[in-house]
């Protein structure tokens, strides 16, 4: 069967279709607004869960459940129109009862949309309230130091390290994984036992004021911004607005407690003279030197007048030297020895698809794919062109959420995919891909340029390209709701 | 070790010093299935455990074959190691094969161990099954047959089946299950032993009797909650009483 | 845009590897360089050719798919005659497909041995790999022997018998294998695989063995085993003028069992499923060194005998070569030599920093160049013989 009558099968196969529809509402966190825009973008139904699988919470199956049914009643609906239709000979009747029978998916994705608009305005608007009220008396009520940690990247990673080095003399806790939205941040202040010394909470961010609420909530003693880049332009519009929300923080902390990354060239905007600020060449008071990195790890020595502290971590890219000597100057200033800043700077590692190195076929790929903002790309590149290799292949899909600038940033991208020079650029199709390409001709990039249908049949495929001495980054892979 | 025999590249296995002691696996088996009872009797007796043609590392037969010609092979083997057994135990199949070699005089040996032995069509297999089989056929012919394949061994695994145990010697099989030995079974005159447990549903115990009453003279143990497998599932019961009944 | 048709399957005993050969490490490859049009020429165990773009599907080969596929398509055609064209079957009768590039796949008997090269000299299309002379030299045990001996070149002593004498007269035999220091090893001369070789201790083994191997084959070798044995492989390529070494490899088998039966080919041989499952490519790779453990002096001697090999059999292209090594004696023996590796060896090309995309790369320009220099060469005559008589 060729493929786009399968695809037009898949549209109308009604269990098919209302698990895709879940699925779609559950990949785009049950926002009404980009559920509707992929629906309409999407003209292949069997492609949509190519990486993931639905989600069976109970919600889902709910809502499953009861979309299957209303589709199979409005089967029945049409299919009895037409009946009646062709019995009373109301030829109308046939036509509309056509209608109703083949337009379920179009109806039953927009009555979701519209239910789940309605149940945000009353049921999950209450309900948050009722969190943040629980939340901001539990935070409110811990005796340790509350650390924010803000900013569109890196947070999770400062987490991390922050947790590492510090849990080597402190009791630490930290938010989980990526749990950063309002309703974990309740989940884990519950589970608090109020001995911690530190509560490091990472602050997510999406919509303009999202910041501002956490920070209520949360009340932190200290807080970090981990950096500022175009990130959830959908939502914000512009890298001002989020600026604007990520920086809000401040307004609960106090200014010599708010600790900056100056590496982040769009956090100048929003620096006030009584911020402390961090960077890949001074931190809290102490000067970095000698920093150096490879696939193995990366070092650096923080010195302060004739002290001396040198620290190793398995962290790959000197974009890790202002993050890693942060959270070490940090521990220190908090009292944590320094030869357990030194063990415990030594423990971070690579964390799963973010400047992951590995080997494949005796080739060394660096695994960036969770990577989504022009500074890790820029980061990435830079390490690229650092390293010694035989061969060197870049892949990306570009960037996404990257609203009306998504054409600068693109190029932008292509000028530092050309500064490191790899041998062949794999790019994949889709609305970043020319303007990429654009970037590279700009920076008169002279290596081969790949274009992939299907980025999941490339990964596959990559052992096929490379061999001993040949080192691949890999960066930022798409997410089901982006392709 | 490897020795071609009636034209067949056949491996068997053989260890210990003493009396020869042949053993012949069942349908499926293989001389592994042997390995760790073998290794035992080993200590006092010579083993011979052969992977019989379309199993382990011997080549399948090139036509199908019956108990019979499975009965000369093993007559062939034999005659090509250049040992005359004490014994030979069978287990399944392997004491089919065992009761038609002893029974037509293709072999002697002096003691006859039969474990679980097959050779009387089982009476417990269900004649509605096979006309689901052949109906369902017919069914699933137009299918992908990727599913067929699928359908059918569900089908054979609710049937109990061996067919689809080895795949490439389906004809074989056919000609096997068809084959009835208790004729054979009545001019065994060589002390005869038959273990069975009485949870076996492959081969159950109204085999036992069968075989039991066939050979004159002959003992039948039946072991409680034992299976199919008496030399592994109770092995060091199953040891003991061949053992004894080697030394008798 | 080059068509390239890949051959593989074929009826030896190694049909499954060179179908894992082919897909993995050719076709794939291939097609990833959007270079060329690939065509999957499948021969099937009974000769048949088919082509279809189904076949470059692994899936095909598994769960009787292939059975299905193969019931209801027409077999392919071949004509040779200004260039190799596959007749493929259509809607209406057959299409003639023009062959730009042949690029076998094939291991053991009828695919490896120059056979199927034969069809395309014949044809007159640029193919890969070794030409019909070297192919059908390596992959004669015994001939191999005698040609890299005429090299000058180390090899284990050996005699050898044709399949009719063993059969009727294997304990004359035996005895004129006296002359030889024992352990020795029997073995098939033309198999690929290492089915039907033994190694014996004395006459009576030998007497066995050797009818053991005559079941194989119709030519068998008897040599001496190598004491202190280290066993290295050399995946090489490129013509035979100029030959480039990957890294010595070696298998991480003992000596004693690397021929045996059950640690061969019963792993994981549970309910008999035909001898149970084979140590493939795959299996040998996990279990082998590259580079090979041997000092800076042996490796190079190992290295220089291997390509010296190389060059005498005539191989060009890409081959292996097997060579044993007395550890203690520090002499390097030629053992075998193999014109199609399985899955051309990728694993030990890529750690040499050949991709598997560079390596069918490689192969296929050395399969152009090879064509255009003979393509200069003066091959028919013109000459009045017939006039004349």
């Amino acid at each position: 069967m060729p493929s786009y009558i399968a695809s037009l099968f898949s549209f109308y196969w009604v269990p098919s279709i209302s698990t895709t529809l879940v699925y779609m509402l559950q990949a785009t966190e049950y926002q009404p607004g980009p559920f509707i825009r992929w629906f309409w973008r999407t003209n292949d139904f069997s492609a949509v869960m190519q990486r993931r699988q639905l989600d069976p919470t109970k919600a889902a199956r709910f809502i499953r459940l009861f979309t299957l049914l209303g589709m199979l009643a409005q089967l029945a609906i049409g299919g009895l129109l037409m009946y009646a239709g062709l019995v009373e000979y109301m030829t109308s009747g046939i036509f509309f009862g056509l209608a109703v029978l083949l337009l379920y998916p179009i109806l039953w994705a927009h009555l979701l949309a519209l239910l789940i608009w309605g149940g945000h305005l009353t049921v999950l608007r209450s309900r948050e309230r009722n969190q943040a009220a629980e939340a901001t008396a539990l935070f409110a009520a811990h005796a340790g130091l509350k650390v924010a940690i803000v900013g569109s990247y890196g947070k999770t990673s400062m987490k991390e390290l922050l947790l590492t080095v510090l849990d080597e003399a402190k009791t630490v806790a930290a938010t989980p994984a990526n749990m950063n939205v309002l309703s974990s941040h309740v989940a884990f202040a519950r589970k608090l036992t109020g001995a911690e010394d530190i509560v490091l909470v990472e602050f997510g961010e999406g919509k303009p004021g999202d910041v501002a609420r956490f920070s209520s909530v949360v009340q932190p003693t200290y807080a970090v911004i981990t950096g500022l880049a175009p990130a959830h332009l959908d939502q914000y519009r512009t890298l001002k607005a989020a600026g604007r929300d990520i920086f809000s923080v401040a307004d609960t902390v106090e200014a010599d407690r708010v600790y900056v990354n100056a590496d982040s060239a769009a956090v100048r905007d929003f620096l006030r003279p009584d911020f402390r600020i961090y960077s890949r060449s001074t931190v809290l008071g102490w000067r970095i030197v000698d920093a150096a990195t490879s696939l193995s790890g990366t070092t650096f020595v923080l010195v302060k007048g004739k002290k001396r502290l040198s620290l190793r971590s398995h962290l790959i890219g000197l974009h890790q030297v202002g993050p890693l000597a942060f959270a070490a100057a940090f521990a220190l200033f908090l009292g944590v020895p320094e030869k357990k800043v030194q063990a415990g700077v030594a423990k971070t590692k690579p964390y799963e698809h973010r400047m992951q190195p590995y080997q494949l076929g005796g080739a060394w790929v660096i695994d960036d794919t969770y990577n989504g903002n022009l500074e890790g790309i820029k980061a990435g590149t830079e390490l690229l062109g650092s390293l010694k290799a035989k061969r060197k292949i870049y892949v990306t899909p570009g960037l996404v959420d990257q609203g009306k600038e998504t054409a600068a940033i693109h190029k932008q991208v292509g000028h530092y995919i050309a500064a490191a020079e790899p041998n062949m650029v794999v790019l994949m199709q889709n609305s970043a891909c020319q303007h990429i390409q654009d970037g590279l001709r700009e920076a008169r990039y002279k290596g081969t340029v790949r274009i992939e249908k299907n980025p999941i049949l490339f990964y596959q495929n990559l052992q096929s390209f490379v061999a001993k001495g040949d080192v691949v980054l890999m960066q930022n892979d798409w997410t089901d709701n982006y392709s | 070790m490897q020795s071609i025999v009636s034209n067949i590249a056949t491996h068997y296995t053989r260890s210990g010093k003493g009396r020869v002691i042949v053993l012949l696996h069942g349908w499926g088996d293989g001389s592994q299935s042997w390995q760790s009872f073998a290794n035992k009797l080993a200590s006092d007796y010579d083993v011979i455990v052969p992977d019989l043609p379309g199993f382990g590392g011997t080549e399948a037969p090139k036509e199908a074959w019956n108990v019979m010609r499975y009965a000369e092979f093993v007559r062939d083997l034999i005659h090509k190691i250049g040992v005359q057994p004490y014994a030979i135990i069978g287990h399944s199949n392997g004491g089919a094969i065992a009761v038609k070699g002893v029974g037509q005089g293709m072999f002697q040996a002096e003691k006859l161990i039969l474990l679980a032995s097959a050779g009387v069509r089982n009476p417990r297999a269900n004649p509605g099954l096979q006309v689901i089989a052949k109906v369902g056929k017919v069914v699933a012919a137009p299918l992908p047959s990727k599913v067929r394949n699928k359908l059918r061994r569900k089908l054979y695994q609710k049937a109990g089946s061996d067919l689809l145990v080895a795949e490439h010697m389906q004809d074989t099989f056919k000609k096997i299950v068809r084959d009835d030995v208790r004729a054979d079974a009545a001019y065994i005159s060589t002390p005869t032993l038959l273990v069975y447990g009485d949870a076996d549903t492959e081969t159950p115990i109204e085999i036992a009797h069968e075989l039991h009453s066939a050979i004159e003279g002959s003992r039948l143990l039946i072991l409680p909650g034992v299976g199919h497998h008496v030399h592994s599932e109770a092995e060091d019961v199953a040891l003991k009483t061949v053992r004894e009944f080697l030394h008798a | 845009m080059l068509t390239i048709a890949v051959f593989f399957g074929g009826q030896s005993a190694e049909h499954d590897v060179s179908i894992i050969t082919a897909l993995t490490s050719v076709i794939m490859p291939l097609e990833l360089t959007n270079k060329y049009r690939v065509i999957p020429v499948y021969i099937a165990k009974d000769g048949r050719w088919f082509v279809s773009e189904d076949l470059k599907n692994i899936a095909v080969y598994q769960h009787g798919e292939l059975k299905r596929l193969v019931s209801r398509m027409k077999t392919t055609g071949v004509i040779c005659a200004n260039g190799l064209k596959l007749l493929v079957p259509s809607r209406v009768g057959r299409k003639a497909i023009s062959v730009d590039i042949a690029f076998p796949a094939m291991h053991g008997t009828h695919g490896e041995d120059g056979e199927l090269t034969g069809i395309f000299e014949m044809a007159g299309v640029p193919y890969v790999g070794c030409g019909v002379a070297a192919s059908a030299i390596a992959m004669d045990k015994m001939l191999a022997k005698q040609v890299v001996t005429a090299a000058g070149l180390a090899t284990p002593r050996a005699l050898y018998f044709d399949g009719e004498s063993v059969r009727s007269n294997s304990a004359v035999l035996a005895k004129q294998c006296q002359q030889l220091t024992y352990p020795l090893f029997v073995k098939p001369a033309h198999l690929g695989s290492s089915i039907g070789i033994s190694r014996v201790a004395d006459k009576k083994e030998l007497v066995n063995a050797l009818e053991v191997a005559a079941h194989y084959d119709d030519k068998i070798v008897v040599e001496e085993a190598v004491p202190n044995l280290i066993e290295v492989t050399l995946p090489i390529m490129g013509p035979s003028s100029a030959p480039q070494p990957a890294l010595l490899e070696q298998p991480l088998t003992h000596a004693e069992d690397f021929f045996d039966f059950d640690t061969k080919y019963m792993h994981g041989g549970k309910k008999g499923k035909g001898g149970g499952k084979k140590m493939g490519i795959k299996g040998a790779q996990g279990y082998s060194k590259i580079p090979a453990n041997l000092s800076k002096e042996l490796y190079s001697k190992a290295e220089a005998a291997g390509v010296a090999a190389y060059k005498a059999l005539g191989c060009d292209g890409i081959a292996r070569i097997d060579m044993l090594i007395d550890s203690k004696a520090k002499k390097v023996y030629f053992n075998e030599a193999n014109p199609l590796p399985g899955s051309l060896y990728a694993h030990n090309w890529a750690q040499v920093g050949v991709s598997k995309i560079d390596l069918v790369e490689a192969l296929v320009g050395y399969a152009l160049d090879r064509h255009y220099k003979r393509s200069k060469l003066a091959t028919t005559f013109d000459t009045n013989f017939l006039t004349q008589f």
